[in-house]
């Protein structure tokens, strides 16, 4: 059996009593109305697994010889005992490939955070201007975020559906900074050179 | 293949213009999945029906304090008319229609709670279900499958 229940403020241990009730019941610790919605799985009675010692026709598990297997790991095949089995979903795996599965990040069920490409360039646009750094590195940004765009596009791997308007405003932000940072530089240029004894030249 | 994810619900707008409180609450087959967006990264979270050990919630007063917020704001909005000026009137206005709607959108969406979902291996508060009207919707959606899970988890365990 699981802990218990805790309360959703202060984290103090709900009483068994306030299980499941239809109208809110006040923590004990923290005085807050509470309800608590608990489940089969908190009083499973699964609770640590314990191998069985094999005998010798009885297969082995992968990770310790002495115990019998009991199950095989659903990507690599390894007969694996009750506490070498992890259950993740509806699969059933070892230590070894759930650790490989997340380091990959290739399989969407196993993938726990997304790189946002288009608040990199979002970022990358954004905060130059605000800092006044563009009017040194505008075009460098600029062509950064546009390259951060293009392998964003594609390389963007969010789990769940994410709009690409993001990469559109920023394509046209990118776009309006360089353009405007080219436009700036020449403009500075032609004043110059249109009156040099403003300029001390 | 990606698993076909189905949006249940999410923190309000405002949450946009503060990092790493947007968070998202997605369906699955066999599970639920909390996205967690924090500047350039989107966290997620897996709670499996068969593994949901627990739901509960808290109420919260938070909605007063932030509809309190707004409408202070709405009332220093009003200071403006006192400029006798036209653009002062506009300026007025235009801060009006802003805090006003934000207390009216505050006010429609309900009271406030405190959700947390409990595995045997993690606690997480689930924030895009923390309005009542979300709440009560999030539950008549989940509390059917996660019994239904456990329902059939049990009869699959052998005695």
């Amino acid at each position: 059996m699981s802990a218990g229940a805790f309360c959703p403020i202060c984290h103090h241990v709900l009483a068994t009593t306030q299980w499941n009730l239809h109208e809110f019941t006040v923590c004990p610790n923290c005085q807050a109305p509470t309800r608590t919605l608990v489940f089969p799985a908190m009083v499973r009675t699964a609770g640590a697994p314990h191998p069985e010692s094999r005998t010798e026709t009885e297969a082995a598990c992968f990770f310790h010889s002495n115990s019998r297997a009991e199950n095989v790991c659903g990507s690599c095949g390894r007969f694996l005992c009750s506490l070498c089995t992890v259950a993740f979903g509806s699969e059933k795996l070892c230590p070894d490939c759930i650790y490989r599965k997340r380091r990959q990040s290739t399989d969407p069920e196993f993938r726990d955070q997304a790189i946002l490409f288009d608040n990199i360039a979002l970022f990358v646009l954004i905060a130059p201007v605000l800092c006044l750094v563009y009017i040194y590195f505008g075009l460098i940004f600029s062509a950064l975020a546009i390259a951060i765009i293009i392998i964003g596009w594609r390389q963007q791997r969010t789990l769940v559906p994410r709009s690409k308007y993001r990469f559109i405003l920023a394509t046209g932000l990118a776009l309006i900074e360089g353009g405007g940072w080219i436009a700036l530089v020449w403009l500075i240029v032609w004043l110059i050179q249109s009156h040099p004894t403003d300029f001390g030249l | 293949m990606t698993t076909p994810y189905q949006k249940l619900a999410a923190t309000e707008w405002t949450s946009r213009l503060f990092p790493g409180i947007r968070s998202s609450v997605y369906l699955a087959d066999d599970h639920l999945l909390h996205a967690k967006q924090i500047m350039i990264f989107e966290k997620y979270r897996r709670f499996y029906f068969s593994d949901i050990e627990a739901i509960s919630f808290s109420k919260s007063n938070r909605w007063i304090w932030v509809s309190a917020v707004w409408g202070i704001l709405l009332l220093f909005s009003l200071l403006w008319y006192l400029g006798r000026q036209p653009w002062c009137y506009i300026v007025g206005a235009c801060f009006c229609l802003i805090f006003g709607g934000l207390l009216l959108s505050s006010l429609f969406a309900g009271p406030t709670y405190v959700v947390n979902i409990q595995t045997a291996a993690q606690i997480r508060r689930l924030r895009p279900v923390e309005r009542e009207n979300k709440l009560i919707k999030f539950q008549e959606i989940i509390l059917p499958m996660i019994t239904a899970a456990q329902q059939s988890s049990t009869n699959q365990t052998p005695a």
